[in-house]
């Protein structure tokens, strides 16, 4: 078992070095891209709202594998449009349209997150801010979206773990994550120990990130714990971000 | 009706309509608060009282009606939600800002602290400067004695002081009148005192105040003018002493009745 | 249009394969949800019991499935039970021929562990959410234990836990395409085979995609059919003016 280690620790961590690159890389653009979309599907104009409904409820109902075939694979069908569009780079790299898919998949639930953090804010709130005279985009940036992040915060958390263990996939069109890597040594040896250290691999990341999360969440909710906020020291980033007024 | 325009109006409210599905909760209501003038609008539940506070600084959009604020008309209607000009919002959005807010449910923010949530108003809306505003609103929460706890988010806070802090925040902006949609019916009995103490001193201070209120006793004492809203309709307004002492609608009269 | 033909049911059309797939996938779902069910009901009583090891066993059983990619599950179910099998045979008779573990059973145990990981978790939320009040107020007028949980318990909790069943339902429908990398001649793996020949990878995977997307549409549809009429009763009372 620790032979098994010592021979394929260097090609695990490199694994992990790009299962954590895709998809920290993958959930920041998702992240970018969810909050003007989730914006859209709250539009009062239909025309609007229903494309990017059908958008998410198409890469929510099907397997991540089955788009992950569908653009890496499927792009192959438009080879020669592809390359005189001066595109063909992208897609034939099975790491870009991995990212691509990833990117795609995990945009979609990351709006429907949003939108029920949005959802979720009180009215009231928005109310007092419209009473002093708020515009909208001041409203957005002070109360709506500061209130809505902080309650989607876990549900996000839980998105980019899922994407951690789902990005394993693409060990199949041949990138060389930690299961590609881990698939590559078990052909090589047929020692099930391979498996066992993967597994400790995934699990020691997805703990870490548990725990980080969880610290940052305390961190943003702090103004829910009672206690004094220190002037000066140890602001929230979120009042931070918020206010723009803090003393 | 004849329109007269009065010079020491603060507030104006003419001949006010919203329904909602159909039901007609206000039926033509108007409304003259002059300066320094403290007006309270009582009337049973259902009877569209909070509504008419929240048509007058449109958080409801009333169906028809003119609203006059320190002299600028805004004529509403139905149809002026729908497509409002970049002209009108701003005009909206100026009469907010001179009317101040006091929620029952007080709607601090909770991701701010409370020098923030008063803050908020003059540095983002009016603009003006954090030094002056900081100072102005260390000030108004002296006033409300809340100043001890102005580095605390709201969520520590109870009731009462939530309130208190409310009151600071609608006033930093230095409203023509301030709005009270029952600001105590959301506290404890005895969390209650606290914040009518300041709303008494704000009457006081000769400032312009409409309040929705369920506290008859303390609406006696502080306004200047009663009003009773009975079915979306003023069915009988004058001093307190007037309504509370010799009420002449049956319907005002069985209220008070079952308040006492 | 030569697109249809590439799906057609008869004669060179892949169709009828794709159909078969579908066939596949439907029953691996269908025979891996009791498996997960069960063992999932299993691993949250045990994470109820008072011995602090019991519970612990629970925990880190769910906490460990939760954590691994559901693929890496896949392959140490299809490559390790496969493996043990051979030993234990070998073991038994040391003349046997070896055995192969079949993807199908193998993708089975896999989801369904996936399966139990995740609804245990769903299991103990609900039954945290029961309002201990009601059983007080049985057991007050002299309910039986075991009645109670039958009468009171046990309906309630499966209306708290549906919501999150039905996910994983659906998130268990869409897994089931992973164990097409084993060889399980799903609809997946249909798809790929007949890419292989047409050339076509777009319009097969694409209409693969259609597929799972229709019927996560309908698991959807049906659940939220089934939740409403568990909720009844339970409607939210209109807004207050």
């Amino acid at each position: 078992m620790i032979d098994i280690l010592e021979r394929f620790s260097g090609q695990l961590l490199s694994g992990a070095g790009l299962t954590l690159q895709i998809t920290l890389i993958a959930s920041l653009l998702a992240f970018c891209l969810s909050l003007p979309l989730a914006l859209l599907r709250r539009s009062p104009s239909a025309a609007w709202r229903w494309p990017v409904r059908l958008y998410v409820s198409f890469f929510r109902g099907t397997p991540l594998l089955a788009q992950l075939f569908l653009v890496y694979y499927g792009s192959g069908q438009f080879r020669v449009p592809l390359t005189e569009a001066g595109l063909w780079w992208f897609f034939r790299d099975p790491y870009y349209c991995a990212l691509l898919t990833f990117v795609l998949n995990s945009t979609a639930y990351q709006v429907e997150i949003l939108r029920g953090g949005l959802r979720a804010v009180p009215s009231g709130q928005i109310e007092a801010g419209i009473a002093l005279g708020l515009r909208k985009l001041e409203l957005y940036r002070r109360i709506i979206l500061p209130n809505a992040y902080r309650i989607a915060f876990p549900a996000l958390g839980n998105e980019l773990i899922l994407l951690l263990k789902g990005s394993a996939v693409v060990s199949v069109i041949t990138v060389l994550d930690v299961m590609g890597q881990t698939r590559r040594a078990f052909s090589q040896t047929f020692d099930l120990s391979v498996y066992f250290w993967a597994a400790v691999l995934y699990l020691l990341m997805t703990t870490i990130f548990v725990l980080l999360w969880r610290r940052l969440e305390r961190c943003l909710t702090r103004h829910l714990h009672c206690r004094s906020a220190q002037p000066g020291k140890r602001r929230g980033l979120f009042t931070r971000l918020s206010t723009g007024v803090a003393p | 009706m004849t329109t007269m325009h009065h010079p020491q109006a603060a507030l104006e409210v003419e001949n006010l309509h919203k329904s909602y599905d159909g039901t007609e909760v206000l039926k033509g209501v108007s409304l003259t608060a002059h300066k320094h003038e403290v007006i309270s609008i009582i009337g049973s539940s259902g009877s569209g009282k909070s509504t008419f506070l929240r048509c007058m600084n449109l958080l409801e959009f009333p169906d028809s009606g003119t609203l006059r604020v320190h002299g600028e008309e805004l004529e509403l209607a139905a149809d002026s939600r729908g497509n409002r000009s970049k002209r009108f919002q701003r005009q909206i959005e100026r009469v907010r800002t001179r009317l101040g807010m006091v929620f029952q449910s007080f709607n601090l923010w909770p991701h701010m602290s409370v020098l923030e949530n008063v803050m908020m108003g003059p540095c983002i809306v009016l603009g003006r400067p954090r030094e002056e505003v900081e100072a102005k609103a260390r000030s108004l929460l002296a006033r409300v004695g809340m100043l001890e706890k102005c580095q605390v988010y709201p969520e520590c806070l109870s009731g009462g002081q939530k309130q208190r802090v409310a009151i600071a925040r609608a006033l930093a902006m230095d409203p023509e009148v301030m709005l009270f949609d029952e600001p105590t019916s959301a506290l404890d009995p005895e969390l209650v005192g606290e914040v009518l103490r300041v709303i008494r001193e704000l009457g006081e201070e000769g400032r312009t105040m409409i309040m929705v209120t369920h506290e008859m006793r303390f609406a006696r004492e502080v306004s200047s003018r009663v009003v009773y809203l009975h079915q979306g309709r003023i069915e009988e307004q004058g001093t307190p002493e007037q309504l509370f002492g010799d009420p002449q609608s049956a319907n005002l009269r069985r209220l008070l009745a079952t308040q006492h | 249009m030569e697109w249809l033909s590439y799906l057609s049911f008869t004669g060179g059309g892949w169709g009828d394969e794709l159909l078969r797939g579908l066939g596949v996938t439907l029953a691996l779902a269908a025979a891996s949800l009791p498996v997960g069910l069960a063992l999932g009901l299993a691993v949250a009583a045990l994470g109820l019991c008072r011995r602090a090891l019991w519970r612990g066993l629970a925990a880190s059983f769910s906490t460990t499935i939760r954590g691994l990619p559901e693929l890496l599950t896949l392959f140490i179910i299809y490559h390790g039970v496969g493996l043990a099998l051979n030993s234990l045979l070998k073991w038994l008779s040391p003349g046997a021929t070896p055995v192969e573990l079949s993807p199908f059973l193998a993708g089975v145990i896999a989801l369904g562990l996936v399966f139990a990981g995740y609804s245990s978790e769903v299991w103990r939320g609900a039954w945290q959410s029961l309002d201990r009040g009601q059983l007080e107020a049985a057991q007050a007028i002299g309910v039986r234990r075991l009645t109670i949980f039958r009468l009171i318990e046990l309906p309630q909790l499966l209306r708290l836990a549906l919501p999150g069943l039905g996910n994983l339902w659906i998130s268990l429908i869409k897994d089931t395409a992973l164990v097409s990398v084993i060889a399980l001649n799903d609809l997946m793996r249909m798809a790929n085979v007949a890419v292989g020949v047409t050339k076509k990878p777009f319009l097969f995977f694409a209409v693969v995609c259609l597929v799972y997307w229709a019927i996560c549409l309908l698991c959807e549809w049906g659940l939220a059919r089934l939740e409403q009429r568990a909720n009844r009763g339970f409607e939210r009372e209109g807004r207050a003016a």
